[in-house]
């Protein structure tokens, strides 16, 4: 198994979260401006299931790699995996995510998708928007091993 | 902001056009057909996603202006991958393309998952990228698409599709079997904390490096369930002029490797070859045995692996066969492809000095 092809794994799994985030983020920030989305519900509803499924399982990777150490993590998930969860508590340690929402347990952000309460909807697009740029930035060292730069 | 979304809409909008008049500009074969129409859905789609964004052009709001910026900068990435990737496959196309591709279009089809599938060849080494949601590329170099001999190390590669297929019940499978294997590795304490870490370093490469050697077995294993004597042939013959780096090599090289040493590969091959009941796996074995005296330094592969180790080894392949259930491609009788591999092999051992004639013989009343 070539390196590039494990890059491209990685690269692809990141593009289709990217797009599924920024999809959240039009249609979540059309309803916190009172607007009619561009997103059907339909569209809304798989794209928030996509998210929460990864969150779930990537939350837990969190709290695993905090718990256990890095070998098990790396053992089970690999090693691009691995650098975003890694990347992710170092941006918490280090308050480069400002948002607490991914603190939360994972019952609580799937309410926060629907909340009514006033100023949550924006913290969950302000958090979204946070996650959105460490995937990018996490995307961007595999793209720079699949796209040759001039 | 609004006037640079703007201009990178109008960017990506010609970029699409250009791809997709460079495709309906490409060869047109029936073997092509189904990775062509497959890139022009693809480049559709990613069309569709774009015009999606644009909608937000002229938004106020900041986070959708940024998420705008966002999805463009996702669909160029995707475009690039296409224009890199995939249409050189596309105009790459020629008549010496026409037989690894049928040969592929049969392995495909007499596979339940892999039947839709649409693929394309590309000229380099033996491989494949087989790319999640997206047709797999293999890579044979222009030399062997002019030659039977090698095209069945294709089934090889096919294997790493079929993982892909399975990939989640495929790496449990893996992963219980580290779980086995670590219990060779891991010494008990040695009360020497420097020491322990050195240890402790040197078993997680070695975990590391197995989780692609256990594919790379198991590939190996289903290029023999489909071509039988024509795979295990061609994989012995292609490897034996390799030196003494198929049989040992140092720590270093092992170390995160990709794929483990060829000897070693040989040695499950002919055992399932021989569980298979094929014959020419005595054959195999007395070549491989021939060039074991004159090669082999040492038993030892710093302990990545061990006979140990082979148990193990061949009862996680026997899950993984049974899982992804490859297809004998060599049982469908009257297919002039199918019998002139497994003929090829009779011709280069028992009249070598014939087989270049005959080879370009049966290469062109295939590729008619």
């Amino acid at each position: 198994m070539e390196s590039k092809w494990l890059s491209y794994q990685s690269f692809s799994n990141d593009q289709d979260l990217i797009k599924t985030i920024n999809n959240l983020i039009f249609y979540l920030s059309d309803r916190a401006a009172g607007k009619q989305s561009l997103f059907s519900e339909s569209d809304f509803s798989q794209n928030k299931e996509d998210v929460l499924e990864f969150l779930d399982d990537f939350l837990n990777s969190v709290d695993c790699l905090e718990r256990d150490g890095e070998s098990k993590l790396l053992f089970n998930k690999g090693p691009r995996y691995f650098s975003l969860v890694e990347s992710f508590r170092t941006a918490k340690k280090k308050r480069k995510l400002k948002s607490k929402v991914f603190t939360n347990t994972i019952d609580r952000i799937t309410e926060l998708f629907n909340s009514k309460i006033e100023g949550e909807l924006e913290e969950l697009i302000k958090a979204l928007s946070e996650f959105r740029s460490l995937v990018e930035e996490h995307r961007a060292k595999d793209s720079r091993s699949l796209f040759p730069s001039i | 902001m609004k006037e640079l979304l703007v201009r990178q809409y109008f960017s990506l909008k010609k970029y699409i056009d250009v791809i997709t008049r460079s495709i309906n500009d490409s060869p047109n074969n029936p073997e092509i057909a189904k990775f062509r129409s497959w890139l022009n859905s693809t480049i559709d789609e990613i069309n569709l996603g774009v015009e999606r964004a644009s909608k937000y052009l002229d938004s106020e709001i900041e986070e959708q202006q940024f998420a705008v910026l966002s999805q463009f900068t996702s669909f160029k990435s995707d475009l690039q991958f296409c224009d890199l990737r995939f249409l050189p496959s596309l105009f790459r196309f020629s008549k010496d393309d026409v037989v690894a591709y049928r040969l592929m279009e049969l392995v495909h089809r007499s596979h339940k998952q892999a039947k839709a599938t649409p693929f394309a060849i590309s000229d380099s080494s033996f491989g494949i990228y087989p790319y999640k949601d997206m047709p797999p590329l293999y890579s044979l170099t222009i030399t062997d698409q002019k030659s039977l001999l090698h095209l069945p190390l294709m089934f090889h590669e096919f294997g790493h599709l079929l993982y892909s297929f399975h990939k989640r019940e495929l790496d449990d499978l893996v992963t219980e079997f580290r779980t086995e294997l670590s219990s060779f590795l891991i010494n008990p304490s040695t009360h020497n904390d420097y020491k322990q870490a050195v240890n402790d370093d040197r078993v997680k490469k070695m975990l590391f490096t197995w989780y692609g050697w256990t594919q790379e077995f198991f590939c190996d294993v289903v290029g023999l369930y489909i071509g039988g004597a024509a795979f295990l042939n061609s994989f012995s013959y292609f490897f034996q002029l390799d030196g003494v780096e198929a049989f040992y090599r140092s720590e270093q090289s092992l170390e995160l490797s990709n794929h483990p040493p060829t000897y070693l590969r040989i040695k499950i091959l002919l055992h399932f070859a021989q569980g298979l009941g094929i014959s020419e796996s005595k054959r195999v074995e007395k070549d491989w045995n021939i060039l074991e005296r004159r090669y082999k330094k040492s038993s030892d592969h710093f302990g990545y692996y061990s006979y140990q180790y082979e148990p193990e080894l061949i009862k996680v392949i026997e899950s993984m066969i049974i899982e992804t259930d490859p297809q004998l491609l060599f049982k469908e009788t009257g297919n002039k492809m199918i019998s002139s591999l497994e003929e090829s092999w009779n011709v280069i051992y028992s009249r070598p000095n014939e087989y270049l004639e005959w080879e370009r013989k049966v290469l062109k009343e295939l590729e008619s």
